[in-house]
């Protein structure tokens, strides 16, 4: 894990956990290494972050919770993504590309074109 | 203890939050067991890859209650509301009651003080009255036909009054009957009327006012005032 740790700004991680979930279903363990996969390390979420924000995006009704078995074959609480989530999702993207735009050009950085 | 673990711990009683909390703890320990799997995969000892889970994992028993509260969220806040105005509105009833009663008894309390100042004054004038006639009012004595106004502070209702002096220089006052004030100055008679009804009155303050009567016919001789 990478020492420099980033600090993500609010509402990042609900947004990260959308997008994942968005992708597939998954449990909270398996959550954290797609993130730090996926951000080339970059981005490690702690438990601590991790699961109140699971439990509190469960209760908006934006995620679902089911038990069900992991590749191991370990009982795990499994994530999914509702039809609210998805709403969610679209709008706080929406949101997040206006913020970094409105970022980049005070910052005077070039858009990658992501 | 937090503010916040203290609610989560008030609310321990709850069989569904005692659920919610086993649910919780269930979902983190299988979080725990996949993660010492990995430790283990990438050559680490049971024991090592357990550590090093429980290190990477932080506050476990904080992080429990940290979902607690999110999972209950609007639910909790709306019972601790609900605690929290049900108590403060029986404190607010409290308040104003021992506040009504406080404010009743500061009333009657300066009810009782004007009452006294009032009484004051009115001696004062009375006082003032007389030394504008030229005389001393210390040497007012009483005389026959003059009348004694008596005002008394604590019982202001059950004997204050006119009482006329009469002929064998006594007044007829209640309680004490004929009581022989012929002679006498105000603040002595003031005395004499104090000694008299103490038995009869754990607090007592009073003040005598003499209303010069019409000029008595006669004097009575020292044999029918007893002095």
């Amino acid at each position: 894990m990478s020492k420099n740790r980033i600090e993500l700004p609010a509402g990042a991680v609900q947004l990260l956990l959308l997008k994942s979930l968005a992708r597939k279903a998954n449990h909270g363990y398996g959550l954290i290494q797609s993130i730090r996969e996926r951000s080339h390390e970059e981005l490690c979420l702690e438990e601590g972050s991790l699961y109140p924000a699971l439990h509190r995006m469960e209760r908006h009704g934006w995620i679902e919770a089911e038990w069900g078995q992991s590749e191991n074959g370990r009982r795990a609480k499994f994530y999914a993504l509702t039809d609210e989530g998805r709403q969610q999702l679209k709008g706080a993207t929406k949101t997040w590309q206006r913020m970094t735009g409105a970022m980049g050009l005070v910052l005077g950085l070039r858009p990658t074109g992501a | 203890m937090t503010f916040h673990d203290a609610l989560a711990a008030f609310d321990a009683d709850d069989p569904s939050s005692q659920a919610l909390e086993q649910d919780i703890r269930d979902e983190l320990l299988a979080h725990l067991a996949m993660s010492t799997e990995q430790g283990i995969a990438q050559g680490l000892s049971p024991e090592q890859a357990k550590r090093q889970a429980i290190e990477q994992f932080g506050n476990f028993e904080q992080t429990i209650s940290a979902c607690k509260r999110q999972k209950l969220g609007a639910f909790t806040m709306k019972k601790r509301t609900h605690q929290i105005l049900t108590a403060s509105l029986l404190l607010l009833c409290v308040a104003m009651t021992g506040y009504g009663f406080a404010a009743r008894a500061r009333v009657a309390e300066r009810e009782s003080a004007l009452h006294l100042l009032n009484a004051k004054l009115m001696n004062q004038q009375s006082e003032m009255q007389s030394m504008k006639v030229g005389s001393e009012p210390q040497l007012i004595t009483v005389r026959i036909g003059d009348q004694l106004e008596v005002v008394e502070t604590y019982q202001p209702g059950e004997w204050t009054g006119k009482y006329e002096v009469e002929r064998d220089g006594s007044v007829l006052l209640p309680a004490l009957g004929h009581v022989q004030v012929f002679g006498l100055t105000r603040s002595e008679l003031e005395s004499r009327l104090t000694e008299l009804y103490a038995p009869y009155y754990a607090l007592l303050d009073l003040y005598v006012r003499v209303h010069r009567g019409p000029v008595p016919p006669l004097e009575p001789s020292p044999e029918e005032t007893g002095r």
